[in-house]
C-alpha cells in the first residue's frame, strides 16, 4: 500500500526480507540457518557462489579459510573480487565483499592455508556447523611468506630459527635457502647460541620434499642439491652453540637436521631417526657420518641398514637424543638451560673446539661435493628410485583432504567438498550421522486411519449412520464419516476387508454413488461432500503400516542403546520406539484435510484427531523425558514443541549414515562394474576426477594449466587414470577424449558452472543446517556440456 | 575492441570470438536476472541491455544479490546496471526501467539482439516477449523458478516449439456468483475479502462486488428470480455508504456479516444441496468463546501460524477498519498490499468471518498471505542454478548449436530420481497447431455471440487469454471492423454484443496486432455455459485436442514424466498451479491434464490462485 504504515514487530524487515523462503522451511528452519556456523576453504569462484547463497538466506556466520593472494585469473572468473585487488588475500577481500550481501551475517577469514590451520590448530575446524571445502588438494606454496622465522632473545642472546612451512616443514629448496639465510642472519647478530624448532604441531621436519626428487627438473634437482649440501654445512659447522627442540617426527632429513646440532631436546612419543633404506633410497656418507658422530658406528649401522625410526624414549637409551621433554616450552626452556653452561666460557674458544672436533667430517664433504651431487642426481635419476619414490608419493597423496575428512567425520562436523573444473562439477556430502524429522515428502495423503479407528474415533464414527440421515442432515457430514460408513458396508461383504486393488476400489465408489434418494423425478444428486468422499477412496484407505525406512531407524542401535552422548533425536526415537511396540502404529498426525462439511460436526472431527495427536506426543514427550533424566542428560534437551514436531512427521523420519571422504581414497577396490557399462555413464567423471586430483597432488599444477604441456598431461593423467582403474581392479578404459577435454581445461573454471554448483551446493548445505528436506547421498556430478547430473553413494 | 581475455579459456574459440560481439537483452531484472547479469559480465560479454518495470522490495534482499537495503524503492533495472558496472566499468550495459510490453520495444528493438534471455515472472510478459522474439526471429531462452524447482529453455524459430506451443493451465479464476453468493473453499473467502477491502478502501470495480448476486443462474425458479429486485438493498456503492456511516466497523459487520447473509439465505434456490450460511452478527462475533480450543496449540510457531479464533477476526475487523480509514483520509484510495500490515489484517478477519459463516476451513494469517499475495517461495540457489543453465545456453546459441539446447530441469524430487538437474534428449518440436508460432495462426473460440460484448472479447479474450497488447479486429468476408488499437476509433462497438456485428457461429475473425506484429484467425462457435463452474468462454487451439486424449507432446522425449512439475513458474509473483502427485494406481498421466486443464474438474487441489 502507498500509505506509510506502522511497523508492528512480526513485519520487521527481518521477516519480510526473509518471507519467500521462509515458505520453504518455517520459521524454526530460519532459527537453525541463523544460528549455524559456515565454514569455507578456498575463495575460489565456485566457493564465494556458495557462500553468496548462503549469505542471502542469513546464516549466522561464516569464516573463509584461504591463504591465497588474488592472482587475474581469480578476477576473471569470481565476482566479489574487484579489478583492483590483485595481489591482496583472497579471503580478506572475499569476506568484505560478501559481508555486503546481508548486513545480518557476520564473517571473518583467516589469510592461511588450510593445511597451516590444521597444523597449528587441529581443532579449529570442529567449531563450525558445516565446512565447505573448494578446489582443496591442489597443493599450493605462497612463494612470498617467509619459511623460517628467525627471533632473537637480545636479553638471554639466545636466537630461535623456526621452521615454518606448512604442513610438515617438508625440505625444499625454497625452505632450504630460507635456513641458509636465517643462519647467516643469526651470525651476523653475534649472539650465544641458536635453538632450531618448527612451528608445526607434531612434525618437526618431515624431511626432504618428496617433489624435489620425483619425477624432477635435472637444473632443479642440481641446485636443490647443492643447497641441502650449503646448509649442512652451513650448521653442521656453526661457530654457535646449537641446539634441536625437535617438537614432534623427525624422519630422515629432519633426523639430519637435528644431528648436525650440539644437543638434542625431544618431546615425548615422536619418532627420528635416518628411514632413507625405507624409502628405496641410499643415505649419503655426509648423512651417516652425522649419525655416526652421534652414536657410534655399531648403532649407526644398525640404524642406518634398517631405514629405523626410534621413538623419542629409544632416541634417549640410544643417544640419539639427549634430553626428553613434554612439550616444545619445556624443551626451549631446557635448551636454555643448556646453553647457559657456556655463560663462563669465551665463545671464540668454544667455537674453535667445535670447529676441531668436526672439521674432518666437514672436509670430507667439501672434498667430495661434486662427487656426490652427481652421485645422488644419477640416483635420483634411476628409474627404480622413482618407482619406489612414486609408492611413497601414493601413500601421501592429497594430503589435506585425508586429515580433513578424517578429523571432521570424528567430530561429527558435516564437510562438503566441491569441485568446478571446466564444464564439470563434483559435490560430496560427509555425513557422519544425519537425522530429518521433516522431510517435506512430495505428496502427503491424509493420516485418517479409517482401517483401524481408535476408541473415541470409532465409536464418534459408528454412531452416525449414513444411510438413515434425512436429505439435510446429508449433505453437512464430513467425508470421512461417510467413507467409514461405506468402508465398513464394504467389508461386511468381503469378509471383513478393505479394497486395495482399482477394481476393487471402484466397487466403494460405486456404494458411495449409489446412495442418494432420487429426488422427485428419479433422479439422484451426489451431493458435494459425498463426491469428496469418492475422491478420498483413492488416497485414504491404504492401511497404516510404518515405512520401511522408518522401522529401519526404530531398529537402528542408536535407538535401542541410548548413550549419554545420543542426541535428542535419537532419544525420541527410543519413546517413539515404546509407542510403537504397545500400540502397534506411528502416533496419528493430527492433522484433517479440508472438507466440506458444517462446523461443528468438522469440528467434532478435527478435535478427535487433533487430541488423539496431543495425547500420544505427550506420552512420547513424558517417556522421552524420562529416558533422557535416566541417561544423565540435561533436563531441556527434549522439548514439548519439538515432540510435537516429531510425532506428526513420524512416518516420513529420516536418516542418513555417509561413508568418510578419507576412507574412500584409501579404499583399494571399487566395484564400477555396474556403473560403466553404460557409456554414458556419469561415473566415468568420477574416475577422471579421481585421476585429476592425484595428479594434482603429483606434479603441483592442474593438467593443462601450462599451454606448452597439455599434451604431455594428457599422457601422465592417462596413465594415473589407467593406474587407478587397476588398483581397483576395473577392466574398463576411460574414452580419451575425457581426458583430453580436462587438460584443455587447465583446471579453470568456468563461472556459470561454478554459479550452478554454487546454488546446487548451498542448497545441499541448507538442508544440512535446517535439518529439513533429505540431502543428496553422497557424491554429485555434473557435466554441462550435455547438462545431466547424476547421484552415486560411494 | 573486443577484449578477448575476459573470455574464458575453456570454451571454443568460436564461441569466444562471438561472446564479445553479441548483442543480448536481459528482460527482468529479478532473482534470476541478477544472476544472468552477473554470469553475462563474467563470460566476457560486453554489449548488454536490461529492461525491467519493477522497484526494489525489501523482500527481493533474500536473494537479488544486486541489490542493498538502501536501494529499496529504486528501479531493479537501474542498480542492477551499477551494481554490474562496479565490478567491471568496462561492460556496456542500457538499463530501461519500462514494461517490455510497452509500445516502444517493437520488432525493430529486438531485432538490434543476438539474443533475449527472458528472467520474467509473469506470464503474460513471457508470452509477449515469446512473439516478439519469434517476430523479430532472434533466439530466446526462457526461464523460471519456483520454491526449489526451475526450467530452462531455448525458443528459436522453425527449430523449437515456442512458449505457447503447449497450453498452459489457466490462471484460476472464480465466477463471480460462487465468490458473492456460494463460496466452498477458503480461496473463495479470500478473494471475497480482497474485494471488500477494494470496495471500501480501494480503486472502485464493478467487478468486484461482494454483495449478494442477483443475477445468480442457480438462484433462478423457472427461469425466474425468486427474489424480486425490491429486495436488494439500496443501490448507493458500497463506499458512498461506508462513508456516510463513517466506517463504523459494527454497521459495516452487521451488512456484510449479517444482512447480506440473510439476504443470501432468502434466495433458497441455491440452498437445495448446500449447507445454508449462518448470518453472524457483530455482537455475536465479539463475544464468541466457544473456539478457544485450538488456542493450547502455543508451538514454536508465532501467532501467524495459528487459525485467529472469531473473537480475534472481529477485533481485528474493527481496528483495521478505522487504521485503514486513516490512511484513506489523504488519498483516493489504497491499494492493497499483502505486506501491509492492516490490509493484510484485514483480509485475514473477513476471510475467516466468511468462512466461519459459511463452514469453510478457516486459514492461518500465514496461509492466507501465501494465497492472497501469490506468494510463491523464492531462494537464491535455485535462482543460481538457473541462471547458470541459461547462460551455459547463451553459449552454445552463439554458435547456432541449437539443437544441443533441449530444456533443462531442476527438480525439487532430487532424492528419488538421483537427478538434480536433468535435459530433456532432445529440443521439443514445435507444436504445428500452435496459434502463436505456426505459419498460419488459428484458433477455436466458444464463446456465447448473444451475451459476450465486443469489449470483453477484446479484454477478456483476446488480451488476457490469447495476450494481444493492442488487437485490430475485421470481421471476415464482410471487411467490417469490429476492433481497433487506434484509441476510441471503434469505441461505439464495446457495449454491443457480438451478435450485433454479424458475429455468429462459424464466423472468421482476422485479429493482428501489430506491435506484436501476429497475426490470428479466429474461427467463432457458439457455446453458452451451462453449470455453473463453466468458463464464460474456451479457447481451442487444435480441434482435434477437445476429443484427443492423448496429446501430440513435444516433451515426450523427456526423461520421465514428472519433469514439468511446476516448472513452469518464475520467480515471484506470478500464479502458481501444481498438481498433487498421481496415484499411481489410476494411471492417468499428469501431462493430460495439463492439455485440458479446463474439462479437468475433479482436481481440486490445484494452488489456487488470484491475479493481483
Amino acid at each position: 500500500m502507498s500509505s506509510p504504515s506502522p511497523k508492528s514487530p512480526e513485519q520487521s524487515d527481518k521477516s519480510k526480507k526473509y518471507d519467500r523462503q521462509l515458505r520453504l522451511w518455517g520459521d524454526h528452519g530460519q532459527r537453525l540457518l541463523e544460528n549455524s556456523k559456515v565454514c569455507l576453504i578456498n575463495a575460489t569462484a565456485l566457493g564465494t557462489e556458495i557462500l553468496k547463497s548462503l549469505v542471502l538466506p542469513g546464516i549466522g556466520s561464516f569464516t573463509i579459510v584461504d591463504g591465497e593472494k588474488i592472482s587475474e585469473e581469480d578476477i576473471g572468473s569470481n565476482f566479489f573480487l574487484e579489478n583492483d585487488s590483485i595481489g591482496l588475500s583472497r579471503a580478506q577481500v572475499a569476506t568484505q565483499s560478501l559481508l555486503e550481501l546481508n548486513p545480518d551475517v557476520r564473517g571473518d577469514y583467516i589469510d592461511e592455508s588450510p593445511e597451516h590451520v590444521m597444523a597449528h590448530t587441529q581443532d579449529f575446524f570442529n567449531k563450525f556447523t558445516v565446512v565447505i571445502a573448494t578446489a582443496l588438494p591442489e597443493k599450493r606454496f605462497s612463494s612470498d611468506a617467509k619459511l623460517v622465522a628467525v627471533s632473537v632473545n637480545d636479553k638471554s642472546g639466545v636466537a630461535t630459527l623456526t621452521l615454518q612451512r606448512p604442513p610438515v616443514n617438508s625440505l625444499n629448496l625454497e625452505l632450504l635457502t630460507d635456513i641458509s639465510s636465517g643462519l647467516t642472519e643469526i651470525e651476523k647478530a653475534k649472539c650465544r647460541g641458536v635453538i632450531l624448532t618448527s612451528s608445526a604441531e607434531s612434525v618437526f621436519s618431515a624431511g626432504l620434499d618428496i617433489f624435489e626428487v620425483y619425477k624432477p627438473n635435472p637444473e632443479r634437482l642440481n641446485h636443490f642439491w647443492k643447497v641441502l649440501q650449503d646448509t649442512w654445512l652451513k650448521l653442521y659447522g656453526f661457530p654457535y652453540a646449537t641446539v634441536a627442540v625437535i617438537n614432534g617426527h623427525a624422519p630422515a632429513g629432519g633426523c639430519l637436521l637435528a644431528l648436525s646440532c650440539e644437543y638434542r631436546i625431544m618431546s615425548k612419543n615422536y619418532t627420528i631417526g635416518l628411514n632413507e633404506t625405507q624409502l628405496g633410497l641410499v643415505a649419503p656418507k655426509w648423512f651417516i657420518a652425522s649419525m655416526r658422530n652421534v652414536i657410534g658406528q655399531r648403532q649407526s649401522e644398525l640404524a642406518l641398514t634398517a631405514g629405523r625410526l626410534f621413538k623419542t624414549d629409544e632416541a634417549l637409551s640410544l643417544g640419539l637424543v639427549d634430553e626428553v621433554v613434554d612439550n616444545k616450552e619445556e624443551g626451549i626452556s631446557k635448551a636454555e638451560q643448556f646453553l647457559s653452561r657456556f655463560r663462563n666460557i669465551a665463545p671464540e674458544v668454544r667455537g674453535m673446539t667445535k670447529q676441531l672436533v668436526r672439521e674432518d667430517t666437514i672436509k670430507d664433504l667439501m672434498k667430495t661435493r661434486e662427487q656426490d651431487l652427481n652421485t645422488f642426481v644419477q640416483y635420483a635419476l634411476n628409474p627404480k628410485v622413482q618407482e619406489y619414490l612414486e609408492k611413497y608419493m601414493q601413500a601421501l597423496k592429497t594430503k589435506v583432504l585425508i586429515p580433513l575428512s578424517r578429523h571432521l567425520w570424528d567430530a561429527q562436523v558435516p564437510l562438503v567438498v566441491c569441485r568446478s573444473i571446466g564444464f564439470l562439477g563434483y559435490i560430496r556430502l560427509q555425513v557422519k550421522e544425519h537425522t530429518v524429522i521433516e522431510t517435506h515428502p512430495d505428496s502427503e495423503n491424509p493420516d485418517l486411519r479409517l482401517d483401524k479407528p481408535w476408541p473415541a474415533l470409532k465409536e464418534h464414527l459408528d454412531s452416525i449412520n449414513v444411510a438413515t440421515l434425512d436429505q439435510k442432515t446429508r449433505s453437512h457430514i464430513p467425508a470421512i464419516v461417510i467413507l467409514y460408513y461405506y468402508l465398513n458396508k464394504y467389508k461386511e461383504f468381503h469378509d471383513g476387508n478393505v479394497p486395495r486393488t482399482r477394481a476393487e476400489k471402484d466397487v466403494l465408489r460405486k456404494m458411495i454413488r449409489d446412495s442418494p434418494i432420487p429426488d422427485e423425478h428419479g433422479v439422484k444428486v451426489l451431493e458435494e461432500n459425498f463426491e469428496e468422499a469418492i475422491h478420498y477412496v483413492n488416497t485414504c484407505l491404504n492401511p497404516q503400516t510404518i515405512p520401511s525406512n522408518v522401522q529401519t531407524i526404530l531398529d537402528d542401535d542408536s535407538c535401542i542403546n541410548l548413550t549419554q552422548n545420543s542426541s535428542p533425536f535419537w532419544v525420541m526415537c527410543a519413546a517413539l520406539r515404546e509407542l510403537v511396540q504397545s500400540e502397534g502404529a506411528l502416533p496419528v498426525s493430527g492433522s484433517l484435510p479440508d472438507m466440506a462439511a458444517d462446523t461443528n460436526s468438522y469440528i467434532t472431527l478435527q478435535q478427535l484427531y487433533y487430541k488423539q495427536a496431543q495425547l500420544q506426543a505427550e506420552a512420547v514427550f513424558r517417556r522421552a523425558s524420562q529416558i533422557a533424566r535416566n541417561l544423565g542428560l540435561p533436563q531441556d534437551i527434549i522439548t514439548e514443541s519439538e515432540v510435537k514436531l516429531f510425532c506428526k512427521h513420524a512416518n516420513e523420519l529420516h536418516l542418513i549414515r555417509g561413508c568418510c571422504i578419507a576412507d574412500e581414497y584409501e579404499r583399494t577396490s571399487l566395484d564400477l562394474t555396474s556403473y560403466l557399462e553404460d557409456p554414458d555413464s556419469l561415473m566415468f567423471y568420477y574416475i577422471t576426477l579421481r585421476g585429476l586430483e592425484r595428479f594434482i597432488s603429483e606434479f603441483n599444477t592442474y593438467p593443462g594449466q601450462f599451454d606448452d604441456q597439455v599434451e604431455p598431461d594428457v599422457l601422465k593423467l592417462k596413465s594415473i587414470i589407467s593406474k587407478l582403474l587397476s588398483e581397483w581392479n576395473c577392466s574398463h578404459a576411460l574414452r580419451d577424449e575425457r581426458v583430453h577435454e580436462v587438460c584443455r581445461y587447465g583446471g579453470a573454471e568456468l563461472h556459470s558452472v561454478s554459479a550452478i554448483l554454487g546454488g546446487c551446493a548451498a542448497h545441499e548445505v541448507i538442508k544440512l543446517i535446517t535439518h529439513q528436506y533429505k540431502p543428496l547421498n553422497n557424491a554429485f556430478f555434473y557435466d554441462a556440456i550435455t547438462s545431466n547430473s547424476a547421484t552415486f553413494c560411494l | 575492441m573486443a577484449d578477448l581475455l575476459s573470455v574464458p579459456h575453456s570454451l571454443s574459440q568460436k564461441i569466444r570470438e562471438l561472446i564479445p560481439k553479441s548483442k543480448v537483452l536481459v528482460v527482468g531484472a529479478g532473482g534470476i536476472g541478477c544472476e544472468v547479469l552477473k554470469n553475462l559480465a563474467l563470460s566476457g560479454f560486453q554489449e548488454i541491455e536490461i529492461i525491467d518495470l519493477d522497484t526494489i522490495d525489501v523482500s527481493n534482499l533474500n536473494r537479488q544479490f544486486l541489490f542493498r537495503k538502501e536501494h529499496v524503492g529504486k528501479s531493479k533495472a537501474v542498480v542492477a546496471r551499477e551494481s554490474i558496472l562496479s565490478y567491471n566499468p568496462d561492460i556496456n550495459i542500457k538499463a530501461y526501467h519500462d514494461s517490455v510490453m510497452s509500445q516502444d520495444y517493437g520488432v525493430n528493438f529486438f531485432k538490434r539482439f543476438r539474443l533475449v534471455l527472458n528472467a520474467l515472472d509473469n506470464r503474460a510478459a513471457r508470452n509477449h516477449v515469446n512473439r516478439m522474439c519469434l517476430a523479430a526471429d532472434v533466439p530466446l531462452i526462457e526461464s523460471g523458478t519456483s520454491g526449489y524447482s526451475g526450467q530452462v529453455e531455448l525458443i528459436k524459430k522453425g527449430v523449437t516449439q515456442c512458449y505457447e506451443c503447449q497450453p498452459k493451465p489457466p490462471q484460476r479464476s472464480f465466477p463471480g456468483c460462487t465468490i458473492r453468493n456460494t463460496p466452498s473453499e477458503p480461496v473463495h473467502c479470500i478473494v471475497w475479502a480482497k474485494h471488500l477491502f477494494n470496495q471500501l478502501f480501494g480503486e472502485e470495480d464493478p467487478d468486484q462486488d461482494v454483495s449478494p448476486d442477483t443475477e445468480d443462474p442457480e438462484a433462478k425458479v423457472d427461469g425466474e428470480h425468486s427474489v424480486t429486485d425490491t429486495g436488494n438493498i439500496k443501490r448507493t456503492s458500497t463506499r458512498q455508504w461506508a462513508q456516510e456511516i463513517n466506517y463504523d466497523p459494527q454497521k459495516l459487520f452487521d451488512k456484510f456479516f449479517k444482512a447480506d447473509i440473510e439476504y443470501l439465505l432468502s434466495m433458497e434456490n441455491l440452498w437445495k444441496t448446500r449447507k445454508p450460511p449462518v448470518p453472524l452478527s457483530w455482537q455475536q462475533a465479539a463475544s464468541h468463546s466457544g473456539d478457544g480450543e485450538m488456542e493450547d496449540e502455543s508451538d514454536i510457531r508465532t501467532t501467524d501460524m495459528k487459525v485467529w479464533p472469531l473473537s480475534k477476526c472481529a477485533k481485528v475487523f474493527a481496528s483495521t477498519i478505522s487504521q485503514l480509514k486513516t490512511d484513506l483520509a489523504d488519498r483516493n484510495f489504497l491499494v492493497w498490499d499483502k505486506d501491509d500490515k492492516p490490509a493484510m489484517d484485514f483480509v485475514t478477519a473477513c476471510a475467516n468471518i466468511r468462512a466461519q459463516i459459511f463452514s469453510i476451513q478457516q486459514k492461518s494469517r500465514f496461509e492466507i498471505k501465501s494465497i492472497a499475495g501469490n506468494i510463491i517461495p523464492a531462494i537464491a540457489t535455485a535462482n543460481a542454478m538457473i541462471a547458470g543453465l541459461v547462460v551455459l545456453h547463451a553459449f552454445r546459441v552463439l554458435n547456432e548449436e541449437y539443437e544441443k539446447c533441449p530444456a533443462v530441469y531442476l527438480r525439487k524430487k532430487s532424492v528419488h530420481s538421483k537427478f538434480i538437474l536433468a535435459a530433456d534428449k532432445q529440443v521439443s518440436i514445435a507444436n504445428p497447431s500452435c496459434y502463436v508460432c505456426s505459419p498460419k495462426p488459428f484458433v477455436n473460440v466458444f464463446v456465447n455471440v448473444e451475451a459476450m460484448t465486443v469489449k470483453e472479447f477484446e479484454n477478456e479474450l483476446l488480451k488476457k487469454h490469447l495476450n494481444m497488447v493492442a488487437p485490430d479486429v475485421v470481421l471476415d468476408g464482410k471487411g467490417v471492423v469490429v476492433i481497433s488499437s487506434e484509441e476510441g476509433e471503434m469505441q461505439a462497438n464495446d457495449d454491443k454484443q457480438l451478435i450485433e456485428l454479424g458475429i455468429v457461429d462459424g464466423s472468421i475473425l482476422k485479429c493482428d496486432d501489430f506491435l506484436q506484429n501476429y497475426e490470428l484467425t479466429v474461427a467463432v462457435n457458439q457455446y453458452e455455459a451451462k453449470e455453473k463452474d463453466d468458463p464464460l468462454y474456451k479457447v481451442v487451439a487444435n480441434k482435434d485436442e477437445l476429443k484427443a486424449k492423448e496429446p501430440a507432446n513435444g516433451k515426450e522425449n523427456g526423461v520421465d514424466n514428472n519433469q514439468n512439475d511446476g516448472n513452469d513458474e518464475s520467480d515471484d509473483d506470478l500464479m502458481l498451479i501444481e498438481y498433487d502427485e498421481e496415484d499411481p494406481q489410476e494411471g492417468s498421466s499428469s501431462k493430460k491434464r495439463r492439455i485440458n486443464p479446463p474439462q479437468d474438474n475433479d482436481e481440486d487441489d490445484d494452488l489456487c490462485v488470484i491475479e493481483d
